[in-house]
């Protein structure tokens, strides 16, 4: 299973909220990425099993909401990837879009 | 009748001896008489006699140390090619190992990876509550996964997750609901393009009947 199922859920939060501003202040980790003040994405982090670790499923749609292929959701995770390069890779997306 | 034991002399007696061949034969030859001159055997080391194989013997002798005596010379014949053969063998065996091991890793990833693959199916949402009217069957992927189900709608990058496909699309369900609330009550200026294709679609498969509590 690979990268996907390595993601711990309180880092992968705490990466989100701090990279993409979110605001994940709700009982669950769910929210809208805004670009220019307009809602682009919308981001939600589900843990039906109540581990610490992100499931395969969960961690599938997260990349998908995210518009990232595993390589970038681990580099957001890890921290090479900034706020600043994720925005530029959503604005080129919605370019192509 | 005599019987002794040597290194790889499977049985000896009066009349025959066997060699065992290492490869799992047994590979019976008769020695000629010239096998008993210094230039016969000289001949032979040299492949003149190619006929008489180079793995195994079965001489005629009249008697166990005629025998022996016709022993010794295979063995002076033999003994490097064999260990030569073996040392073959040897390294055959262990490449074939190693690639057996190769495959297991191989084996191993594969069910690693196909367990991280999910059974897929489709179904429809017809029916969300009280304050959403389901106006056109809403298409559905369940994702089957080991530990967990998940159910979405793709066009809206909607999805909800359980531990049953149940689970998964009342947690939908509630997803579709929370987006459609969250959609209308802002304008397409505070939209991007995503969230605004979102809500055209949502518009075509739900009406509001009722107010978000």
């Amino acid at each position: 299973m690979g990268i996907a199922s390595s993601f711990k859920i309180k880092r992968m939060t705490g990466a989100l909220k701090e990279k993409l501003s979110l605001d994940f202040s709700g009982k669950e980790p769910r929210a809208y990425y805004y670009l220019g003040g307009k809602r682009v994405l919308k981001v939600r982090i589900t843990n039906v099993h109540g581990g610490d670790t992100l499931s395969v499923g969960a961690a599938t749609k997260l990349r998908n909401s995210l518009w990232l292929d595993w390589e970038g959701l681990k580099r957001l995770y890890e921290c090479p990837m900034s706020g600043k390069e994720f925005e530029y890779r959503i604005r080129e997306m919605l370019k192509r879009y | 009748m005599e019987e002794t034991e040597l290194p790889f002399v499977k049985k000896i007696d009066a009349s025959e001896i066997y060699l065992q061949n290492l490869k799992g034969m047994f590979a019976p030859i008769k020695l000629p008489e010239w096998m008993g001159s210094k230039g016969g055997r000289e001949s032979f080391k040299k492949g003149k006699y190619p006929e008489y194989g180079t793995w195994g013997v079965m001489y005629e002798a009249l008697t166990g140390r005629e025998a022996i005596e016709g022993l010794k010379i295979v063995d002076e014949l033999d003994l490097s090619e064999v260990k030569r053969q073996v040392d073959d063998l040897n390294s055959q065996v262990e490449s074939v190992l190693s690639e057996v091991q190769e495959c297991r890793q191989s084996i191993s990833t594969l069910l690693d990876e196909l367990r991280g693959k999910p059974v897929i199916k489709q179904t429809e949402i017809l029916e969300i509550d009280a304050t959403l009217e389901v106006i056109r069957p809403i298409p559905v992927v369940i994702e089957e996964y080991r530990d967990e189900v998940i159910a979405s709608f793709t066009e809206i990058e909607a999805f909800g997750a359980g531990l049953c496909e149940a689970e998964a699309i009342i947690d939908l369900k509630n997803e579709i609901k929370k987006t459609f609330f969250e959609l209308e009550e802002v304008s397409d200026e505070e939209l991007g393009k995503l969230p605004i294709s979102w809500k055209r679609v949502l518009s075509k498969v739900v009406k509001k009947i009722g107010n978000s509590e």
